[in-house]
């Protein structure tokens, strides 16, 4: 037995341990929350409208979403290769810009996109909510892929130009496919965070989500502010049905983040 | 060195410098083609840093610089017209640590060279079971070529990695302590590699067994703070060494 299995074996109970205390302190956190929030909660509304309501909600995130993520994952990717590649004034300042952005609370983006994009257009839409949500996306996986490509080993590096490769072929075939595993867990994550992100897109697709009846297919609705908006309404049964949409809400963003940390395997 | 054979590889006063730190200073050495030449020496001697300017992979270091001449069948690989990237192809290099590209199969890592040169191999299939084979590790992965290179043992990805820079037919392969990870076995393995090879390639080796270049190496050359010390076929070196630092260093009284 070599040193290193003996110190593990040694540190294994006390992993254990510690394992079993941070579950049941989240276990303990969430009873909390539940047994608090039980009282004022209703049952879940499975009516054909509600469903209507979630169908509508669910597929206006989605459209929301993957266009944030079409247009937010390839900007940051490269934003992210050029900063950790490049050199120079302009490397430092995007990587401080993108450090900020990172930072940014989502409503201050939600202003900024309502103040540039909406007001602009003179109304909300999916393409305004899909800006919003793409800027809390680009700089998260900007950030994602400067730490991955700071942790890749040089000498993976080395061994990919000794085969004479380019340093443009080194970096996509290489470098970029190396973290590629990261990265797809960084926007699973971020994902997560922008499906559930009501903030900005209660700024950005007020205009017409605000408007009426949050079912029809020919609003901008998404889960977070299809939730809000339901349970702001007057009426009893809209409490019921905000609970149907922030149930979804919960379990496509719990859906995401367990994919975000799936484990590796050998690659 | 004395005796010696026609030169694949020649420096000339051939300086390396990390920012202000030389680590290489005015070394003057002859390779001498489709033999093994074993450099040896201290750890900070300077032995992978002259290993890394045979294939002008220094000067990819930032703040890296080189000065003097590396000629190899009489170019000067320092020309400005010399492209590195297809020198790289011509003069392949294994790591100290086994690097298989992440994210390619064993077959992939095999062609790897070629991808990176944005070419297709004539025969994909072929090359990649010539080349195996080369490094005798065909058998042992011949059933699992889609498979991540990560799944194999050290010493098959090392071997891995010596078919990867094989399958770009290379004129000379640099090896910076091809050995240090792997265990005795392993290591055998590798040394049986490289005597196969050694009639059809150009071969540096950078190790820190001594015994090990004693048992592959044709010449030796004995490294100590950025300078060449002693270069001699293998038996001399070990047997009659010029400089007492050589001595010193072969006998344990320092490194």
């Amino acid at each position: 037995m070599t040193a290193d299995d003996l110190r593990y074996k040694r540190r294994r109970p006390s992993g254990v341990i510690m394992t079993a205390l941070s579950v049941a302190s989240v276990g303990a956190l969430a009873l909390t929350i539940v047994a608090l929030a039980l009282p004022f909660m209703q049952p879940p509304d499975l009516s054909p409208q509600t469903l209507s309501v979630v169908e509508n909600a669910l597929s206006g995130s989605a459209i929301i979403v993957v266009l944030a993520l079409l247009g937010g994952v390839p900007t940051g990717v490269l934003v992210g290769v050029g900063v950790a590649e490049g050199g120079g004034a302009t490397a430092r300042l995007a990587r401080a810009a993108s450090d900020v952005l990172a930072a940014v609370p989502p409503i201050v983006v939600g202003f900024v996109v309502y103040a540039t994009v909406v007001l602009a257009v003179h109304g909300g839409s999916t393409a305004a909510g899909a800006v919003a949500i793409g800027c809390l996306v680009a700089p998260a996986v900007c950030r994602a892929t400067l730490e991955q490509l700071a942790a890749t080993p040089a000498s993976l590096r080395d061994a990919a130009v000794a085969l004479g490769g380019t340093r443009a072929r080194v970096v996509a075939f290489v470098l970029v496919r190396s973290i590629a595993p990261d990265l797809v867990r960084a926007v699973s994550r971020t994902t997560a965070r922008a499906v559930g992100a009501g903030a900005p897109l209660l700024f950005v697709t007020a205009a017409v989500a605000g408007s009426g009846d949050v079912a029809d297919a020919s609003r901008v609705a998404a889960l977070p502010t299809a939730a809000f908006w339901l349970a702001s309404a007057p009426g009893v049964d809209a409490g019921a049905r905000a609970n149907t949409v922030a149930l979804v809400l919960v379990l496509v963003v719990a859906g995401l983040g367990v994919l975000g940390r799936r484990r590796r395997g050998p690659r | 060195m004395s005796g010696a054979a026609e030169a694949k590889v020649a420096t000339t006063s051939l300086s390396a410098h990390h920012g202000a730190v030389e680590a290489v200073r005015g070394v003057t050495m002859q390779v001498a083609r489709l033999e093994v030449t074993a450099i040896v020496g201290p750890a900070g001697a300077g032995k992978s840093t002259f290993l890394r300017c045979l294939n002008r992979l220094h000067e990819t270091k930032p703040g890296a610089r080189v000065e003097g001449r590396v000629v190899i069948d009489g170019v000067d690989i320092y020309h400005p017209e010399v492209d590195p990237a297809a020198l790289r192809r011509r003069i392949g290099m294994v790591f100290d640590r086994p690097q298989p590209l992440p994210g390619l199969s064993i077959g992939e890592n095999v062609l790897a060279g070629y991808r990176l040169a944005g070419e297709r191999a004539e025969r994909p299939d072929g090359v990649v079971e010539a080349t195996l084979r080369r490094v005798d590790l065909w058998d042992e992965v011949k059933d699992r070529l889609s498979r991540p290179a990560a799944v194999l043992a050290a010493g098959e990805q090392q071997r891995l990695c010596i078919a990867r820079c094989l399958a770009l037919k290379p004129e000379v392969l640099l090896l910076d302590e091809p050995c240090s990870g792997l265990d005795p076995i392993a290591t055998a393995r590798v040394e049986e590699v490289l005597n196969e090879l050694r009639r059809q390639l150009t071969i540096v080796l950078v190790t820190q067994s001594l015994s090990q270049a004693a048992r592959v190496a044709d010449t030796t050359a004995f490294f100590h703070e950025g300078e060449l010390i002693e270069h001699d076929r293998t038996d001399v070196v070990f047997r009659n060494p010029r400089d007492p630092r050589t001595e010193n260093y072969l006998t344990g009284r320092f490194g």
